[in-house]
């Protein structure tokens, strides 16, 4: 068994992924702040105005990376649905339904602020063309997953079914991504291609946003993260590792004071 | 046109959205734990009562 594997294995006790996620946790919200003000500074005070777009191209330092996480978070919730159904992980499950909620902020972010830059730059807030179409068809996933997982009582069967849908809505990801290449849409094509490396934004500019796009990413660690713990500790409630983590009396045998008796007969 | 209305309702749609999610889910488990202490509390008022 490789480190992976034998990591992977670790992770699927709920008190070391509770210890795993609490030690990470302050590393990434202390990091995703950090970037976030390195990146806006540098996006506002350094940043030039676009040519053709004026200082309005400001927007697209929170609108990229919340479009891209929009997609990233649901590829994570596929795959971790994925893991559910097929090894019946109980901490796949979690984490699928732990991304959810910030998924969803993320993809009401993208609609919203490319909307707001639409107003200035093509002259309306919306047009009805494949990739706002399609990222909004996402958010009503996002909304979908969240709905479905409420609906079903059983934590366990709610959980699969929302990680079942996950995978079905995964076919609407390479829409959005090739939306502006396969219709003729107002949403222009990608300024950065990262499988070439390449890129069409100067550095000037492009810095600011891969910071963002970084702080985005750990932020959604915390969130997720964050979210998983509650979920984990609502699942083990009951159990000695969590009353002890509340502050209250063990109940479990292993903890549990010895009786007298037992006591004088061992000894 | 002036662009900068549209900017700090961008930045303020962003920073609110992502707020309320961290609310969200950094003030769930304090409030789980609490509920967990004030059962338990319930808990040994009514043994010993």
């Amino acid at each position: 068994m490789n480190r992976f594997t034998l990591w992977f294995h670790k992770m699927g006790s709920p008190p070391t992924f509770y210890a795993f996620a609490e030690r990470w946790r302050p590393w990434l919200l202390g990091g995703a702040l950090l970037l976030t003000t390195v990146a806006l500074v540098w996006g506002f005070g350094y940043a030039p105005a676009d040519y053709l777009q004026g200082d309005s191209f400001r927007i697209m330092y929170i609108h990229v990376p919340a479009a891209w996480m929009a997609q990233f978070v649901f590829f994570v919730m596929a795959v971790s649905g994925f893991v559910a159904i097929v090894w019946r992980i109980k901490l796949a499950e979690i984490m699928c339904i732990a991304s959810a909620p910030v998924g969803a902020a993320f993809t009401a972010i993208a609609l919203a602020t490319g909307s707001l830059w639409g107003r200035p730059t093509w002259g309306t807030y919306w047009v009805w063309d494949g990739r706002l179409t399609s990222t909004l068809i996402l958010l009503f996933l996002y909304f979908g997953v969240i709905g479905l997982y409420r609906a079903i009582e059983d934590r366990r069967k709610a959980a699969r079914a929302a990680g079942l849908l996950s995978i079905i809505g995964m076919i609407n990801i390479p829409i959005i991504k090739y939306s502006v290449e396969w219709w003729n849409t107002l949403h222009q094509p990608a300024s950065i291609n990262v499988i070439k490396g390449s890129s069409s934004i100067d550095a000037s500019m492009l810095w600011p946003l891969l910071l963002m796009a970084i702080a985005t990413k750990l932020y959604y660690g915390w969130s997720a993260l964050s979210r998983a713990q509650l979920m984990v500790l609502e699942s083990e409630r009951g159990k000695d590792w969590v009353r002890e983590l509340a502050g209250l009396p063990m109940v479990g045998s292993s903890s549990r004071p010895v009786e007298p008796a037992t006591r004088s007969s061992t000894t | 046109m002036d662009h900068w209305p549209f900017i700090y309702a961008s930045y303020a749609i962003f920073f609110i959205v992502l707020i309320v999610d961290a609310v969200g889910a950094g003030g769930g488990r304090r409030r789980l734990l609490q509920g967990l202490q004030g059962r338990a509390a319930r808990e040994q008022r009514r043994s010993q009562s």
